[in-house]
């Protein structure tokens, strides 16, 4: 008998094992994949000319074994063994309506290949659903989870630059990746254009100076090498392997069970409890059961929610925390659309070192400038010299021999880059259910998937492009690429929400501590919680959140209260 | 636990050290598998690639192994059709060369090599195999230990970020993986 069960040892798990460890609690990390070892498990020393196929996977296993994935920017030869193979790990959406779900299946999850972008969700980001009347009003504010954003950033450490905008809050920083000279520019350009519009260094979980309590996890400062979805040996970015499972485990308060597929929760109608997670070990297939005060379901949005959906009984015939009938709903994800320019002069400066980040551009739509649709979006992006691949690719005649070697050489043009991400509105037909018949290798209903950008997002999607390439214009650059698709749901890796936080139970599944409404001793704080997205990249939020109620959790069972 | 913590730290060291350690484990997934091809297109690949990016003061493409590395993708990474297309193309240059010079592309002196090469180059930037071929070449050499750091430059751990650097006439491209 443990005090709590995690369910994932993900983003959000590898936070929660490390909070409910932490206040002594006897916590058990339940994770569906296999087993990997910081640093032993990483392919970040394998050198350019080591890698095999130019870093590429061969095109047949790629196009069979790796469909979705495949479409990842951090998928490739040397980041394979973090990807699910779409085959063996299945799930259903209308022919029509295409999802994009990216994972690995793995200690740590996509802790490991995430992108590793860090920003706060604003007092606007909190009251949004309110204000407009979409999606359930989440039951914090920004003040609620302040705290937990300081904690979490202090001890994942935040690389950033305060700039005092109410609509992206600052942190506690180690200090920025400076602009490059061209990014300087395109900021200076952009302030003078588009006023309120702000360039500021991307904020990101990279050690930029490592502190003793990072140090005291084996972890130090980041190398700038640009190899972080291999892993990182150094633990200069935050993840489960290199921070927060080290220091769970080292209270001596936690246990980690990885191969160990979750089938559902078992619940006592007479104590209204959760008592019991029936896990199923991948390989062998057999069944076990274990037992705990606590269950924290940190399996990410996705089969969090599937968990909670499969674990129907006669009480629950719709699956756990499901009476209002709002579990699968309100799913959520960025949508995007970007835009690439060269940029014209500074061609006397260059930089050394792979910057794990480039810069940021804070939500300004409906902030300091209005917007034909609710909500807003940001822009992730960065200025940096054409190198030996994109100068043959662009520009010049085609030729061969001395010439296109001398040509290469040097660096090329700048080149600016946009990429937006924009806040889609909960939508209740924006859904996750159990396929009726479908199931996967363990025998587990697949979750079925129905997504769809709304008319919202259409007009917001055309406005992001727009003003992509007016800035990179403004700036005096030229666009030469300029996407006119958005993205489709799923494809920005940032799915969340079907169990959105709530006051009112039913209009929403979690309470304001992460509490499934009617269940005391069952929390959700992965990406399912969400009851909105903000446009900020989300990790952070589901890390505060699980510390938060890890916290109050630990208060709760010492109160008698669980 | 150990793992989490003193290894972590001595690897860091290493690393820091500047001493490369392939992982155990993932060495095995990383190597390239057995290559074949007939002697007479192995000569006539080496040739092209090393026409693509010849020796000048630093290693061409044959020194830097390309060809080797080619022959390994047309075997393990190329689809058939894609292996088709490149070896289609390679067989259209060999083609161009008996025609305009009445010779196989390989027994030509580098100086008609380029010559055939260029006017093939010029007419074909259109053809998928021909496009392919030249790209990965390319690709090749620029993450070949040669071309990385003979004849561009690269540090697998820069260790700091310095983001202003006046360029001189001596500033070179940085090779391996990148924009």
């Amino acid at each position: 008998m443990f005090d709590a069960i995690v369910i994932g040892s993900g983003m959000s798990g590898g936070i929660a094992a490390k909070e409910l460890s932490e206040r002594g609690l006897k916590t058990l990390v339940l994770e569906r994949g296999r087993k990997l070892e910081h640093g032993a498990s990483y392919t970040d020393s394998v050198l350019p000319w080591e890698l095999s196929n130019a870093n590429m996977i061969p095109e047949e296993e790629l196009a069979r074994d790796y469909p979705i994935q495949g479409r990842s920017y951090a998928m490739n030869a040397a980041t394979q063994q973090y990807w699910v193979k779409d085959p063996e790990h299945p799930y259903s959406t209308p022919e029509d309506k295409p999802f994009g779900w990216f994972r690995g299946n793995h200690l740590g999850g996509r802790s490991i290949m995430w992108g590793r972008q860090i920003y706060r969700l604003s007092e606007m980001d909190f009251e949004a659903n309110k204000k407009d009347g979409h999606g359930s009003d989440w039951p914090i504010r920004y003040a609620d989870i302040a705290p937990w954003y300081d904690h979490v950033e202090r001890f994942i450490g935040v690389s950033g630059s305060k700039e005092g905008l109410p609509q992206l809050p600052d942190g506690d920083f180690l200090p920025p990746f400076a602009l490059n000279d061209a990014e300087k520019d395109f900021a200076g350009k952009v302030a003078d254009k588009f006023p309120g519009r702000r360039v500021i260094p991307g904020r990101c979980a990279h050690l930029s100076e490592a502190r003793p309590h990072h140090e005291e996890l084996g972890r130090s400062q980041c190398q700038v090498r640009s190899l972080c979805e291999r892993g990182c040996t150094f633990g200069a970015y935050h993840s489960s392997l290199s921070s927060s499972l080290p220091a769970a485990m080292r209270t001596g308060n936690c246990t980690i069970v990885t191969d160990a597929v979750v089938h559902s929760l078992i619940h006592d109608p007479k104590s209204g409890k959760v008592t019991g997670v029936r896990v199923i070990d991948s390989n062998t297939k057999k069944t076990k059961t274990y037992q705990a005060k606590l269950v924290f379901l940190c399996a990410s949005t996705i089969p969090t929610t599937q968990i909670l959906l499969n674990s129907k009984s006669e009480a629950n015939p719709q699956g756990l925390g499901n009476s209002s009938d709002m579990l699968g709903r309100n799913l959520m994800d960025h949508f995007g659309a970007g835009a690439a320019g060269l940029y014209p002069g500074l061609e006397n400066s260059f930089y050394r070192g792979r910057r794990p980040t480039g810069f940021y551009i804070p939500r300004f739509r409906n902030v300091t400038e209005s917007g034909e649709f609710l909500r807003g979006f940001g822009f992730q992006g960065g200025a940096a010299r054409a190198g030996w691949g994109t100068k043959s690719k662009l520009g010049g005649p085609s030729t061969v021999g001395a010439e296109l070697k001398e040509r290469l050489r040097s660096p090329g043009s700048w080149l600016v880059y946009l990429s937006g991400f924009g806040e889609m509105l909960p939508n209740r037909d924006n859904r996750i259910t159990l396929h009726p018949t479908k199931t996967d290798q363990w025998g587990i209903p697949q979750a079925h998937i129905e997504c769809v950008h709304g008319e919202n997002e259409l007009k917001m999607g055309k406005q992001m492009i727009a003003d992509a390439k007016a800035m990179i214009e403004g700036a005096g650059g030229r666009v030469v690429m300029g996407g006119s698709k958005l993205t489709i749901p799923g494809d920005a890796i940032h799915e969340m929400g079907t169990a959105c936080m709530g006051n009112d139970p039913a209009t929403s599944v979690l309470n304001k501590y992460n509490q499934v409404h009617g269940i005391s001793n069952l929390f959700v704080t992965d990406g399912a919680a969400m009851a909105s997205g903000g446009c900020q990249n989300p990790s952070l939020t589901y890390m505060a959140l699980s510390a938060r109620a890890a916290h109050h959790a630990a208060e709760f069972l010492k109160a008698g209260k669980i | 636990m150990d793992q989490f913590s003193r290894r972590g730290v001595l690897r860091n060291i290493m690393l820091l050290a500047g001493v490369a350690a392939i992982p155990h484990g993932a060495a095995h997934a990383l190597f390239d598998g057995p290559a074949s091809l007939p002697p007479a297109t192995i000569s006539l690949l080496s040739a092209v690639a090393d026409t693509i990016i010849p020796t000048t003061e630093t290693p061409g493409a044959a020194e830097a192994g390309v060809p080797d590395r080619l022959q390994k993708m047309l075997a393990n990474w190329a689809t058939p059709k894609r292996r088709d297309e490149i070896l289609g193309a390679l067989q259209k240059i060999d083609g161009a060369a008996r025609t305009e010079a009445g010779s196989t592309f390989a027994a030509l002196s580098p100086a008609d090599r380029l010559k055939t090469l260029k006017t093939f180059d010029t007419a074909h930037s259109g053809d998928p195999g021909y496009s392919k071929l030249k790209e990965l070449v390319i690709q090749l050499y620029y993450l070949s230990e040669a071309g990385a750091t003979v004849e561009l430059r690269y540090e697998h751990n820069p260790g700091a970020w310095e983001p202003s650097i006046p360029v001189t006439a001596e500033t070179r491209n940085y090779g391996g993986p990148g924009l």
